[in-house]
């Protein structure tokens, strides 16, 4: 059994609104259901699931697209949010390489484990953070992450990245 | 061609490449004190969209607000549900208390129209109950430490209550004058017969050895001859006569008798020492 990806200029204007519309999403009504001051990434999310659908190179190339949005929208950390977003994608849609596909878990386990790498990355690129709030911050944020992965991932490969066997 | 694992690679680094050249610009033109055109495109794009999810977020907000809302009504009827529980256990309390306070005000009052003024009436409280059914008594918080001594009359305002049948130092037993070998020497209160009165064991007493012509009718108070060598204290209430029967083998009457003291409901009695 075979299957070829899409290409990812070909879904841009997709993966473009998905990014637009986590970030509008994550500014705003996220707020409202934060765990003990802890919001969830959907930016990253959206990010990496893209690297599970559509590869490690596409994945970092979101990744990219989702670091410098969150980091222009945030206005500090420019280098280190598109950094660690990038890696993290790039990572995830290397891993799902090895992995057997799966709609729920896999993507829910690749999310939780980016997330961390993200958070690490970032942390390691912006030293001046006190490592002990974001620690539990990294962690309570990848759980998250990995909750609201099911729906974005399943959404994202329905109206994304429809694979072509 | 690349092989397709170098061309992702290839892709890895260009977005690592474009990440650290916006990163640079970026510090650059904010070192510069401006805001920069990445700033300004994502501001562009997003805002509408942040508007719209921020008005949207607020009513639905606003919806959840009644839940929320709710919560806390529930939280406060529950607190204030416990507050109307204590205070209705203090109300209990003060109600329990005034009658108390008036049932010893009656006793007080009582006591004062004893022969002697009382000098021998003791007061005391029933702490127990008969503990079988064959036997109506109760046990009260006095004993020969008190002056009490058997076959001691006990008595409430009200009555009659019993005698006292087993003295302990601090506690003593009061057989019921609604026990079976109860007898008290009893008298029609408005023609002066006597007669004895038994207990049946239930909540109603007996009046025997009537002769045949006493006038006794129903609604007849009875009380304490003074006859005998127990109650020998005149008229202490017994009760009243509820109905009047004529034994024609024996040509005596006998009376039913409803009692003055409800035995079930003692807390508080007089016992006359001697």
């Amino acid at each position: 059994m075979s299957f070829q990806r899409p290409t990812l200029h070909a879904r841009l204007p997709v993966v473009g609104a998905a990014l637009v519309l986590a970030l509008a999403l994550q500014t705003t009504v996220l707020n409202a259901v934060a765990i003990g001051e802890v919001k969830p990434d959907l930016v990253l999310v959206v990010a990496i699931c893209v690297g599970l659908l559509a590869g490690p190179g596409a994945g970092a190339v979101c990744g990219a697209a989702a670091g410098l949005l969150e980091g222009y929208a945030q206005g500090l950390h420019l280098g280190s949010l598109g950094v660690s977003r990038t890696v993290a994608a790039f990572v995830a849609g290397t891993v799902e390489t090895h992995l057997m596909r799966d709609k729920v878990v896999v993507p829910a386990a690749t999310v939780l484990m980016g997330s961390l790498v993200a958070h690490v990355v970032y942390f390691v690129l912006a030293p001046e953070l006190p490592i002990a709030r974001p620690l539990r911050i990294a962690v309570v944020e990848s759980l998250y992450n990995m909750l609201l992965t099911p729906p974005v991932y399943l959404a994202l490969a329905r109206w994304g990245f429809i694979y072509r066997r | 061609m690349y092989p397709r694992v170098d061309r992702q690679l290839v892709l890895f680094l260009a977005a690592l490449l474009v990440v650290v050249l916006a990163a640079v610009v970026h510090r650059r033109t904010r070192a510069a004190g401006q805001e920069g055109l990445g700033a300004s495109v994502v501001a562009v794009v997003v805002s509408p969209l942040q508007q719209g999810l921020t008005g949207a977020s607020r009513r639905i907000g606003g919806a959840f607000g009644i839940f929320r809302e709710i919560r806390t009504l529930y939280a406060e009827n529950r607190r204030l549900r416990g507050e109307v529980d204590r205070l209705r256990q203090r109300v209990n309390t003060l109600e329990e208390q005034g009658r108390e306070n008036v049932r010893l005000r009656e006793m007080l009052r009582f006591r004062e129209g004893l022969p002697r003024h009382g000098e021998n009436a003791l007061a005391a409280t029933v702490i127990g109950v008969k503990p079988t059914n064959w036997y109506n008594a109760v046990t009260i918080d006095r004993g020969t430490a008190d002056g009490v001594r058997e076959r001691n009359m006990v008595l409430t305002p009200r009555g009659l209550v019993g005698q006292v049948r087993v003295a302990t130092p601090h506690t003593a037993t009061v057989l019921l004058i609604t026990d079976l070998h109860s007898g008290v020497g009893g008298r029609i209160q408005r023609t002066g017969w006597t007669g004895v009165v038994k207990g049946t064991a239930s909540d109603r007493l007996e009046m025997v050895y009537l002769p045949e012509e006493a006038a006794v009718r129903p609604g007849d108070r009875v009380v304490t001859s003074g006859q005998g060598s127990v109650f020998q204290v005149k008229g202490i209430m017994i009760g009243t006569v509820e109905q009047v029967r004529l034994d024609r083998n024996t040509s005596t009457r006998s009376a039913v008798v409803r009692p003055a003291v409800d035995v079930r409901r003692l807390e508080e009695v007089f016992v006359l020492t001697e």
